[in-house]
C-alpha cells in the first residue's frame, strides 16, 4: 500500500478544502517518513523482500513506527502540531489522517504489525495479508485512486477562480497517482 | 527511493499546484492617485 494512502489524502482535501493539501499527503505517509529516518539510522527499522521484485512481496520490521502504540503516539505527536498550527479540528482531522497509515496496512501487510514499540511482551503480530493476493491490493489501491482523483479534481474546479488552473492542479495530481500506481505495482 | 520522490512530488508540488490553482486573484492596482 503506497498510492492508496495518497488516494486517500486527495479524497479527505475535497471534504475539507481549508486543510492545506501537503499537509493530508505528507500525513498518510508521516509512519513511513519516520521509518525511513529509522531505517537510515542504522537500520533500526528495516524491510526485505519475500520474492525480490514483485509487488506487495515485503516483511516489514517496522516494530516502532508500525506498532499500533506507535502508531497512535506518532497520531498525536502530528496532530497535536498541526492543531497548534490550524486549530483543533484540523489537529484532529490530521492525526486521524496519521493513523489511517496504519488501518490500510493492517489490511495487506502480512502478520508483522506489533501491538506494542519493540514488539515488548511478545504479543500476537497484525496483519491480514491482503499482498498475498497482489491483484487484489492492486484494486483497492486503485479504487482509492480514482475516488481521490475524481473527488480532488471536481473539489479543486470548483475552488479556483480559472478553470486551467484547475485543470493542471487536477491533472498532475490524477498522473502522479497513476504512475505512482504503476511503478510500485512493476517495481 | 520510489517513495521518496513520490512523496516530494507529492507533498510539495501537489501541495503548491492546489495553491496555486485555488488562491484568488489578485486585484488590479488602480494608477494614480
Amino acid at each position: 500500500m503506497f498510492i492508496g494512502h495518497f488516494g486517500l489524502a486527495a479524497a479527505v482535501k475535497a471534504r475539507e478544502p481549508r486543510v492545506p493539501l501537503w499537509s493530508l499527503m505528507l500525513a498518510t505517509q508521516f509512519l513511513d517518513v519516520v521509518f525511513v529516518a529509522l531505517y537510515l539510522a542504522g537500520g533500526i527499522e528495516s524491510f526485505k523482500a519475500v520474492a525480490p521484485g514483485t509487488y506487495g512481496e515485503a516483511l516489514i520490521n517496522a516494530q516502532y513506527t508500525h506498532s499500533l502504540l506507535g502508531a497512535l503516539l506518532l497520531s498525536a505527536l502530528y496532530g497535536g502540531l498541526s492543531a497548534r498550527r490550524w486549530g483543533r479540528r484540523t489537529g484532529w482531522l490530521l492525526g486521524a489522517m496519521v493513523f489511517s497509515h496504519w488501518l490500510l496496512d493492517l489490511l495487506v501487510h502480512r502478520a508483522d504489525l506489533p501491538l506494542l514499540p519493540g514488539n515488548a511482551g511478545g504479543l500476537p503480530l497484525l496483519g491480514l495479508g491482503l499482498w498475498q493476493v497482489p491483484w487484489a491490493t492492486a484494486v483497492i489501491e486503485g479504487v482509492l485512486l480514482v475516488v481521490g482523483a475524481v473527488l480532488y479534481f471536481r473539489s479543486v474546479r470548483q475552488r479556483a477562480p480559472v478553470t486551467w488552473r484547475a485543470m493542471v492542479s487536477g491533472g498532475v495530481m490524477a498522473a502522479l497517482l497513476v504512475l505512482g500506481l504503476v511503478v510500485d505495482v512493476l517495481s | 527511493m520510489d517513495f521518496l520522490i513520490f512523496l516530494i512530488l507529492f507533498v510539495v508540488l501537489c501541495g503548491w499546484l492546489d495553491h496555486w490553482a485555488t488562491r484568488a486573484a489578485e486585484p488590479v492596482a488602480k494608477e494614480g492617485r
